[in-house]
């Protein structure tokens, strides 16, 4: 009996003393990037600031925002790294971040890339894209998609894969591309629209939450399309060799601003600062070079092969509307897909 | 007249708890947490779907049964169990009835490899389905298949593997306890085997069976990590209402889908519990007998080990393929041999191993005294409120994970209970879910203890403390030990409810592991997935040691003949 | 009132299985045990004796009614803070530790000092003749080596009360004589208040100084052993302790203390009873199978058939039948000195007048 109350209590104390953490200095962000890519940004960082941790949880643009709202009496966090600025343009209409408007980069970036209050900052570009598998393709005798429609083929049935627009920037900013291709380009769900999308969630497989894996199915051959950023498209399916291509839809295609902003009462804002600060030099937007993200430090390197501006036939998206109607649009994205 | 007996019970009942100050104690603080931890956030789950804004709203209610993508997930969830619960039962029967009424060879092995699912998380089963079965797994391109396995079929597959060892833990013992000589007796009057197993067998082990098929449909019901995997379009509740939650944060909404949720499991719960296991004719003399009755005729043999051989093949491919796929550099592409996961597992992920690991060493042991005292409160002493307190702590049984998770959430996001973000709200999940688990093996170790050795303790003047810690542990220690072990792996393998309260502090492999999964990042998700496995072996191993050299002869009560 | 150690009243203990049914284990029950006594609560199972013990002790709460021990009411009392020992049916010994440490085990509640331990479970399995065994384990004793070690470990804590639950059931017979005189000697010598539960009554009766019969949760009859043996309060009681004839008469003359009783044809004359029943009164008369002597049939009382002999060496048991069909018991000792009677002779029977008793015919 002796040695079992040892056997219990020596547990307990292990558990214990080990939950008692040293605190060094640390700094709690949220990141919608992958985790991998996460890991090499944050590394980058310790390495440049070796007195500061950072403790970190990746989630998709749609669930930051989500997890802000729930936090908003008690915020965990004090940095959201990353993910498409749709959601940040969310959080900042419902009081959820705070302004800084006093470090550099804030100066030189252009206005298009910043919310004019300083509630959020533009870190890169994207440009949505499809990546089919080319043995697939090869099987079901089709071409890779070059339009919006062409994702409507009878071939395409079950075959597509993407993520919820309420969960994913990737999803959201596709159906800000969407809704703007199809019917009239005003902002929001017309009839053509309707019909659209509900047509079009019809022919998907399997929906998932981060915007990313869609490319690594489709790399895989699990789905024969895929509807992702370019950069990920690159980085994901292209570049490790996968047997897939990657084009663009002819009406113009959607695209995002990678978004980072400061949370509101987060709880180490001037920490956050030091990030924020950091994300946006040459040296940290250098990064982005080896996962095929456009930096807007116009100083940072750009990488081989990524896909520019130039490049694609970009529509014109009202961002700024679509973040400030994100709840209202998810709504209806709901009722329409009978996703939830 | 009996409800003058009862209330004048009940004021005795009164008195003499208030003058037994530490059992008083003890039964007002179990009493709190309860309160706290199980109905509380219960409750909360009720006032944010019924009175959302204060004001008394149901909205998605009302909603729930116009809106066909509202109900539809409950259906779909009720089609998927009932289906898994038909499968699991019978895949656990053929398996219980080859090893304890047949003389199959290599008995060990086919428990083992039947035991081998609950070692991992269960959703492990959904990502080999993916990689043997999916669009271009294994199997698929081998054998030039044309089918989908997301959807139904991979639902049903998944969750009958993972969840018929629990229907084969009931079975097994149901069919080695019914008295040989209720078959014998039949077989003398001239029945052949099969009338006997038909008539006699079959019969008697229908209760067990029964609580099994329910217990396996409720697992069906709240399972959350095989669906976010595979479901495809094929929506089932427990996704929904995740969605709901950490997609758009509609906890009214989400609230309104747990108590969905809720009700067919607490009816099952409610019908297993009062209902059939009243209903069982097995003797249960506590040994089983061993000397049941053995089928040696091959006709019956042969095709249940060849069935059994086959079940046992699915389950060695599907850990077998994890196994494969976490050496694997670019799966479906490119298999060449590589531990980087392994390394990427370690790098990135070493330190979820040890918050995992701390979190679960501590919530264990905690978990294990609190489900040993309630369950010798309930056996051995009455008190007023002991059938409320035996219900409530079994209540989580039925509670699905999911709607554990929304309901703390609600509960301890705001003072005066504000523990979201930090390590203890994981150890409470930890510890209330797997509670009644706990008390129910509790409650059968103490009825195994002469209560005539306790009443002797308090007899000669010791206390509940005293008798507790120096009688009742010491003889129930062996098997709560190895209780406690069970407790531990149900810490590591879980994912439904702590997947709502996980923080940037802390993170756990389970939820490391669905993100790869859902990353398609399969390798690195195989290899998470045999981290966790080594870790639950080697616990298991462990305790199996550290029991057999504490208790060395084992102990058996006294009672005279 | 003599000095009353326990006392029982008015206790009613009602079981509510399930709110199906109702049991009423003890009803109205009364009774008062005397310093240094020890009284046996004996009846058939289902009586109440083992619940109103339990109750005694604490294990079990009464209904209604209450319990004192030394005066003061113990009813909301818990077991452990009553100054009682029980030893158990099955023992209750603890079955992972020693001899020493199960006996010393209530001294070490009381936190008395180890010197003084281990002077005292010396002393107390000296008693026992168990000096030496200290340092076993209890899993490794006999039956009646464990039923010792449990009596040691009740009485080193000098309880007001001892209770006994049935302590010899699960020995065998020859260990039960030799350790129920042991008890006895046990109790006398230390001089313990008890309280003891039996359906045997042989064993009740050797041991006690008042039986206590019970039925269906009531008191039937206390008394002395040969009391509640030679004059039975009632059928049951006389049925239930050894064997018992009910003969059945009337009363045809009452006198100054005696009475006469008409039966089978024949007239008895007893000298006592006369205040007790009236003229023309149908009694039973309690006849002992060893109350009779077997003469030749114009000296007997009454005159019998016999049935059925039932030979088992020092005695001989004959079923007899009287003249409307009673059966009829009667035992002979030394059988072998007369030979043993054949079926289907007819005997006369003698009544030895001073064993028989009287009691009014029930219901």
């Amino acid at each position: 009996m002796a040695k079992t109350k040892l056997l219990i209590v020596s547990l307990l104390l292990v558990g214990l003393l080990s939950t008692a953490g040293l605190a060094a200095e640390t700094l709690t962000i949220y990141t919608a990037y992958d985790a991998d890519q996460a890991q090499v940004y944050i590394e980058a960082f310790e390495a440049a600031n070796p007195d500061i941790d950072v403790a970190w949880v990746r989630l998709s643009s749609g669930e930051v925002y989500t997890r802000l709202t729930a936090e908003a009496s008690n915020p965990q966090a004090s940095l959201w790294f990353g993910g498409s600025n749709t959601s940040h343009i969310a959080a900042a209409k419902a009081g959820l971040l705070a302004p800084y408007t006093e470090s550099l980069a804030w100066q030189y970036i252009a206005p298009q890339f910043k919310d004019p209050e300083g509630l959020w900052i533009g870190l890169y570009v994207g440009y949505i894209g499809f990546v089919s598998n080319t043995e697939f393709l090869a099987e079901a005798g089709v071409e890779a998609p070059t339009s919006w429609q062409d994702l409507l083929k009878p071939e395409f049935t079950g075959e597509i894969t993407i993520a919820y627009a309420f969960a994913s920037g990737t999803a959201y900013t596709t159906l800000g591309g969407m809704l703007t291709a199809i019917g009239s380009p005003d902002p929001g769900f017309d009839a053509d629209d309707e019909v659209y999308v509900a047509a079009f969630s019809a022919q998907v497989g399997q929906y998932n939450s981060s915007g990313s894996a869609a490319a690594t199915m489709v790399g895989q051959g699990e789905f024969g399309v895929g509807i992702v950023f370019s950069h990920d498209i690159i980085k994901k399916a292209v570049s490790p060799g996968y047997p897939v291509v990657m084009t663009f839809p002819a009406e113009g295609t959607s695209y995002e601003i990678g978004g980072m902003a400061l949370i509101k009462d987060g709880p180490e804002p001037e920490l956050a600062k030091v990030f924020y600060d950091w994300a946006m030099t040459t040296e940290a937007q250098d990064l982005y070079e080896q996962f095929y993200r456009l930096p807007l430090n116009p100083e940072a390197t750009l990488a081989e092969g990524s896909v520019k501006a130039t490049d694609v036939n970009v529509l014109p998206i009202d961002l700024i509307w679509y973040g400030d109607n994100k709840d209202a649009m998810l709504d209806k994205w709901s009722e329409v897909t009978g996703e939830y | 007249m009996k409800l003058n007996v009862y209330r004048r019970e009940l004021r005795g009942e009164f008195r003499r708890l208030f003058r037994d100050p530490v059992l008083l104690g003890i039964v007002s603080v179990i009493f709190t947490f309860l309160a706290i931890f199980i109905l509380f956030p219960l409750v909360k789950i009720l006032q944010h779907s019924l009175w959302p804004n204060g004001a008394f709203e149901p909205k998605y209610f009302m909603e729930f049964f116009q809106k066909v993508y509202y109900w539809r997930p409950l259906i779909n969830s009720l089609i998927v169990g009932a289906l898994v619960s038909v499968c699991g039962t019978t895949v656990a029967f053929i398996f219980a009835y080859g090893i304890t009424r047949t003389d199959i060879p290599f008995k060990g092995a086919f428990r083992i490899v039947a035991m081998m699912p609950i070692v991992s998380p269960p959703f492990l089963i959904a990502l080999a389905a993916i990689l043997l079965l999916g669009n271009h797994g294994v199997i698929t391109d081998a054998l030039n298949l044309d089918w989908d396995i997301y959807g139904l079929p991979g639902l049903v597959l998944t969750e009958t593997l993972a969840y018929f060892p629990i229907a084969f833990m009931i079975l097994e013992g149901v069919l080695s306890k019914i008295d040989p000589s209720i078959e014998e007796a039949a077989l003398d009057m001239g029945a052949s085997k099969l009338r006997t197993f038909l008539t006699v067998t079959l019969p008697l082990s229908v209760p067990g069976i029964a609580s099994a098929g329910l217990l396996v449909f409720i697992r069906s019901l709240e399972d959350f990590g095989n669906p976010v995997v595979i479901q495809g379009r094929f929506r089932v509740l427990t996704v929904a209402a995740y969605h709901a939650v950490t997609g758009r944060y509609n906890l009214p909404l989400g609230s309104t889908l747990a108590i969905f949720m809720l009700i067919p499991t607490l009816m099952i719960f409610v019908v297993q519990k009062y209902y059939i296991a009243r209903r069982s004719y097995v003797t249960v003399t506590g040994k089983p007998s061993g000397i049941g009755l053995k089928t040696t005729e091959r006709r019956i043999k042969i095709p249940i080990f060849i069935a059994m051989l086959a079940l046992a093949g699915i389950i060695l491919m599907v850990y077998g393929v994890v196994l494969f796929g976490s050496f694997t550099t670019l799966w479906g592409f490119d298999y060449t041999f590589t531990l980087a996961n392994y390394a990427y597992v370690f790098k990135v992920g070493g330190q979820y191993v040890w918050d995992t690991l701390r979190i679960a060493l501590v919530a264990t042991p905690i978990g294990g005294l609190l489900s040993i005292i309630i369950a010798y409160l309930v056996v051995r002493k009455r008190f007023v409120g002991r059938g409320m307190m035996e219900f409530v702590s079994m209540l989580n049984f039925a509670v699905p994970g999911v709607v554990v998770g929304i309901a703390y959430i609600l509960a301890f996001n705001n003072p005066p209970f504000q523990l979201t973000g930090t390590v203890f709200i994981i150890m409470l999940v930890f510890i209330f879910r797997r509670m009644p688990v706990g008390i129910r093996d509790g409650i059968a170790q103490l009825q195994q203890i002469d209560p005539a050795i306790e009443e002797a303790s308090s007899s000669l003047g010791a206390g509940f403390f005293r008798t507790f810690t120096r009688v009742t542990l010491p003889l129930v220690a062996p098997a709560f030990l190895s209780g406690m072990v069970y407790m531990f792996v149900r810490c590591m393998t879980a994912i439904s409810a702590v997947i709502f309260v996980v923080s940037a502090g802390v993170q756990l492999l389970t939820v490391a592991l669905l993100y790869e999964v859902d990353q398609a990042n399969y390798a690195a998700a195989a290899a998470y997935g045999y981290v966790i496995i080594g870790i639950v072996l080697t616990a298991i191993v462990l305790m199996r040691f550290v029991v057999g050299k504490l208790f060395k002869g084992g102990l058996t009560p006294l009672g005279g003949e | 009132m003599a000095d009353a150690v326990v006392q029982f009243e008015n206790l009613v203990k009602i079981f509510s299985e399930g709110s199906k049914k109702e049991v009423r284990a003890v009803d109205d029950f009364s009774l008062s045990v005397n310093r240094g006594d020890l009284v046996t609560l004996l009846g058939p199972s289902g009586c109440g004796k083992t619940t109103s013990l339990r109750i005694l002790a604490g294990f079990e709460n009464a209904t209604a009614g209450s319990v004192y021990i030394d005066g003061q009411r113990v009813n909301d009392i818990p077991p452990q803070n009553r100054n009682t020992s029980m030893v158990f049916q099955s023992y209750g010994l603890f079955p992972h530790m020693t001899v020493k440490e199960n006996v010393a085990y209530g001294l070490r509640v009381k936190h008395v000092h180890k010197k003084e331990i281990n002077t005292r479970v010396k002393d107390v399995l000296a008693l026992v003749g168990l000096v030496g065994l200290e340092s076993r384990s209890v899993a490794k004793l006999s039956g009646g080596q464990q039923q010792r070690v449990a009596l040691c470990r009740a009485i080193i804590t000098k309880p007001e009360v001892l209770l006994f639950d049935e302590p010899l059931s699960n020995l065998d017979a020859k260990l039960r004589k030799g350790t129920r005189e042991q008890i006895r000697q046990l109790q006398q010598d230390l001089g313990i208040t008890s309280v003891y539960v039996t359906h045997d009554q042989a064993e009740a009766m050797s041991i006690s100084d008042w039986v206590a019969i019970m039925q269906d949760g009531k008191l039937q009859q206390l008394g002395p052993a040969e009391e509640v043996y030679s004059r039975p309060a009632n059928r049951f009681v006389a049925d239930f302790i050894g064997e018992a004839n009910l003969l059945p008469g009337v009363i045809t003359d009452t006198n100054s203390g005696g009475v006469s009783i008409s039966l089978y044809g024949s007239e008895i004359a007893l000298d006592r009873f006369g205040s007790e029943f009236t003229r023309d009164q149908a009694v039973d008369i309690v006849v002992r199978p060893e109350a009779v002597d077997i003469v030749d049939t114009p000296d007997g009382d009454i005159s019998a058939t016999i049935q059925f002999s039932h030979y088992t060496g020092s005695i001989v048991i004959y079923t007899m039948r009287l003249e409307d069909g009673q059966e009829l018991s009667v035992q002979v000792s030394n059988p072998m000195e007369r030979g043993v009677l054949p079926a289907g002779q007819i005997v006369g029977i003698h009544l030895h007048r001073k064993s028989l008793h009287v009691l009014p015919k029930e219901g």
